[in-house]
């Protein structure tokens, strides 16, 4: 349903079924990151920088009470809440589909922390402070944030980008797993698995060719259009309702029709599993995208 | 004859006794006055040096935090606003509608708005995370080669508030001129200096005069859709989002009437200030006056109350999930006395004491529930702003509660302080009470006897 606006699009896929609630992606997002520590006293007052964090979702009642551990980032959103409303520009998509924040044009109206219906967008409240040996440790590729402004998940553009020059400078495509986020690469389990949406042939695309079944996305109902899909457990396709509404995914499957995200009658509310009459595996990906074989060259203008 | 003398139209007062009465108060320092603006200094200097602590420690001096970005200094932004919308009301709509009673009351309207107006908009700038950079907001060109985001509606707030401060200032000052020109000769010292370079030369020909009636009403018919965009757009600030209980379609309306709601009582809380420090007033300031302007204030509340249950009866009839958790919250969480006394101290007193005609004309009493009106619209902001961001969207993220810090208390008392301060120091400056409106609405009246009654009407105006 969703067209892509560029040649790319950046995507993941989180799968709840395999998340185990390690963190490991939360402190590797930390370190590669540079983000901020606000140390105790500011994070009891709720000044937590995590651009990851995971939330716990409990069910039932006491002697049978299950968790549910949904990682939460900024979910680079299509058409997303934190962009329209940034009055100079802070907040800006950019064109391989990530939601760009430039911090040096920021300056901190928090707008978009409150629009952002995640909860992904973090704010610098104090000036950040490394003690002595730790400044030597930060990562080079990632901007140091001053207080004032808003920082958030960034897919790991740094890599990103990395990625793009090195394809450039070979003169070749960007290949599945070349680039990783931090998380991604964290995680134990592989509950997280990114690439490009756009390349059918992804490891992305794939898995969510074969999952399509339990895709869903966080709040669709306010049609922002998540690039992070979250595959929901097999064994309870209702455990992600506390997260509700969650609409189905929609994208990339060109019977689905053309209407808005929120606003039909999507299946996960009702208790059975939303399962598409189609096979899975028969069903032709990107039935949409122009091209079955997208044109991977180097991003242009990438910087 | 009781009756007689509850009619405006009949005051026995002449045009020398309204000037000595508009005039009294100038060049005069008691020591009431200088009480009130020493400590409009000293809340102004502390809040200076919060805001400096603010900007060198950061925004961590404030109580916010992740969930809730927004907090007291957006709550005071559209407090402040509100009140500022008093000097539209009163001064641009009843001078449309031609009513003459309205003469004693504009500029006093117009002067709560000079003053609150700066001090709203300082708060957007206070609460900028770098409000150093403010000028980013600015659509001049720079190096980053980059307009402002148009479609950010905290853009619209930057043109809005900047568009109405210039106008009332222009408004107040057109509608100031004849005053100074006409008291400049009976001046005496510094005053007659600052009066004789403030009224440009005014000598009171009927050219000038006619372009004084002209400039008015003109600006009355600017101002008003001004008035009407910005506390609109300022709603919208909040309706634009998708906060549940920011995000309302009813936020225009309610958000305007409710401007024009607690700038009435605004102008009450000042009216009773100035017959208190100026008795003479009372020729001037009749119980007349109070009566027409609170059947005004009565209006304004039941368009406030029908709006206001308007914003969440849909809310609790559509029962969508997290619309419902926010008004649970609101009505029994931890804001439970809060609201209700927002509700009581906004809704179900007001309008029943406002309903009474004795009530309405009665100085002290009007005080007192122009006070209560006050605190409460400053609740329905907190209603407004705080609890729909706490309860957002069910990610049990974060559930810390929001709360005031010293640091935003002090910014806070200092507008307060700015506003306060600046009203004394302008009625000891200039005529708080528009002299020559009122005679000539004085002038204009005509008495008729018709079959043994004496009946007052105006004669109309050019």
């Amino acid at each position: 349903m969703q067209e892509f606006h560029g040649k790319y699009q950046w995507g993941m896929t989180v799968d709840v079924d395999k998340c185990t609630g390690c963190k490991a992606c939360v402190i590797a997002c930390r370190a590669e990151n540079n983000i901020a520590v606000v140390g105790a006293e500011q994070a009891a007052m709720g000044r937590l920088m995590d651009w990851l964090r995971i939330e716990r979702i409990h069910h039932g009642h006491f002697p049978h009470v299950q968790v549910d551990f949904i990682p939460m980032l900024c979910q680079q959103c299509g058409a997303a809440p934190c962009e329209s409303v940034c009055p100079v520009f802070a907040s800006v998509h950019t064109h391989d589909g990530l939601n760009g924040q430039i911090y040096n044009r920021c300056i901190g109206t928090r707008v978009c922390g409150n629009n952002c219906p995640y909860h992904v967008r973090m704010f610098n409240f104090v000036y950040p402070k490394w003690p002595t040996p730790m400044e030597k440790l930060l990562n080079p590729d990632v901007t140091q944030r001053q207080e004032g402004v808003m920082e958030k998940c960034t897919f790991c553009v740094q890599r990103i980008r990395r990625g793009n020059v090195d394809a450039k400078v070979e003169n070749r495509e960007i290949l599945d797993g070349e680039v990783r986020p931090a998380c991604v690469q964290a995680c134990a389990s592989e509950a997280l698995v990114f690439g490009l949406l756009t390349d059918p042939e992804s490891s992305v695309s794939r898995n969510l060719n074969q999952n399509k079944h339990r895709s869903v996305l966080v709040h669709n109902d306010h049609d922002t259009r998540p690039n992070v899909i979250y595959l929901r457990p097999e064994r309870d396709p209702s455990a992600l309702e506390p997260v509700a509404p969650l609409g189905e995914v929609q994208r990339r499957d060109g019977h689905a029709g053309h209407d808005h995200g929120g606003h039909q009658p999507t299946p996960e509310n009702s208790p059975t599993p939303a399962v598409e009459p189609t096979p899975v595996e028969t069903s032709t990906p990107a039935a949409a995208a122009p091209a079955s074989t997208p044109a991977l060259t180097a991003t242009p203008g990438a910087q | 004859m009781s009756h007689v003398n509850k009619n405006f139209r009949a005051a026995e007062v002449s045009i020398p006794e309204i000037y000595d009465a508009c005039f009294e108060p100038i060049g005069k320092s008691g020591w009431r006055s200088n009480i009130v603006i020493l400590l409009s200094l000293c809340a102004i200097l502390i809040g200076a040096l919060a805001f400096a602590g603010q900007m060198y420690y950061g925004l961590g001096q404030t109580g916010l935090h992740i969930p809730v970005y927004w907090g007291g200094y957006i709550i005071t932004f559209v407090f402040w606003i509100g009140v500022a919308h008093a000097g539209a009301l009163i001064s641009a709509l009843l001078r449309l509608t031609g009513a003459e009673w309205k003469s004693a009351v504009t500029r006093v309207a117009e002067v709560i708005t000079l003053f609150t107006l700066p001090a709203a908009g300082s708060f957007p700038l206070i609460h900028m995370g770098r409000t150093e950079l403010f000028y980013y907001m600015l659509p001049v060109p720079n190096n980053r080669l980059l307009w402002p985001n148009f479609k950010s509606m905290l853009m619209w707030d930057v043109f809005a508030v900047s568009t109405y401060l210039t106008g009332s200032v222009l408004f107040l000052y057109v509608t100031l001129v004849p005053d100074l020109g006409i008291a400049r000769p009976r001046m005496k010292g510094w005053y007659k200096t600052l009066y004789t370079l403030l009224s440009w030369g005014w000598r009171g020909t009927a050219e000038e005069w006619k372009r004084v009636m002209e400039a008015a009403a003109l600006y009355s018919v600017i101002i008003l859709p001004v008035v009407i965009s910005v506390h609109t757009i300022v709603s919208w600030d909040f309706a634009m989002q998708l906060v549940p209980g920011w995000h309302s379609e009813v936020f225009g309306p309610l958000f305007f009437v409710g401007a024009l709601y607690s700038g009435t009582a605004a102008v009450f809380t000042m009216l009773g200030l100035l017959l208190w420090t100026y008795p003479s007033f009372k020729k001037v300031i009749t119980p007349v006056h109070y009566d027409m302007l609170g059947r005004v204030w009565l209006v304004l509340g039941l368009s406030w109350a029908y709006l206001f249950f308007n914003d969440f009866m849909p809310k609790y009839y559509a029962h969508i999930p997290d619309k419902i958790e926010y008004l649970y919250y609101n009505g029994f969480g931890p804001y439970a006395a809060a609201t209700w006394f927002l509700v009581i101290g906004n809704f179900a007193l007001p309008l029943f004491c406002l309903a009474f005609q004795d009530f309405r004309r009665s100085f002290l009493p009007m005080f007192v529930l122009s006070i209560i009106v006050n605190i409460a619209m400053y609740i329905e902001r907190v209603f407004i702003v705080i609890p729909g961001l706490e309860v957002y969207n069910g990610l049990n993220f974060n559930t810390i509660p929001y709360t005031y810090s010293t640091t935003e208390i002090a910014v806070i008392v200092a507008t307060f302080g700015w506003v306060i301060g600046g009203l004394t120091l302008f009625c000891r400056i200039f005529p708080i009470l528009p002299y020559w409106e009122l005679a000539e609405t004085k002038a204009r009246q005509v008495e008729v006897d018709m079959a043994g009654v004496k009946v007052n009407y105006f004669q109309a105006g050019e």
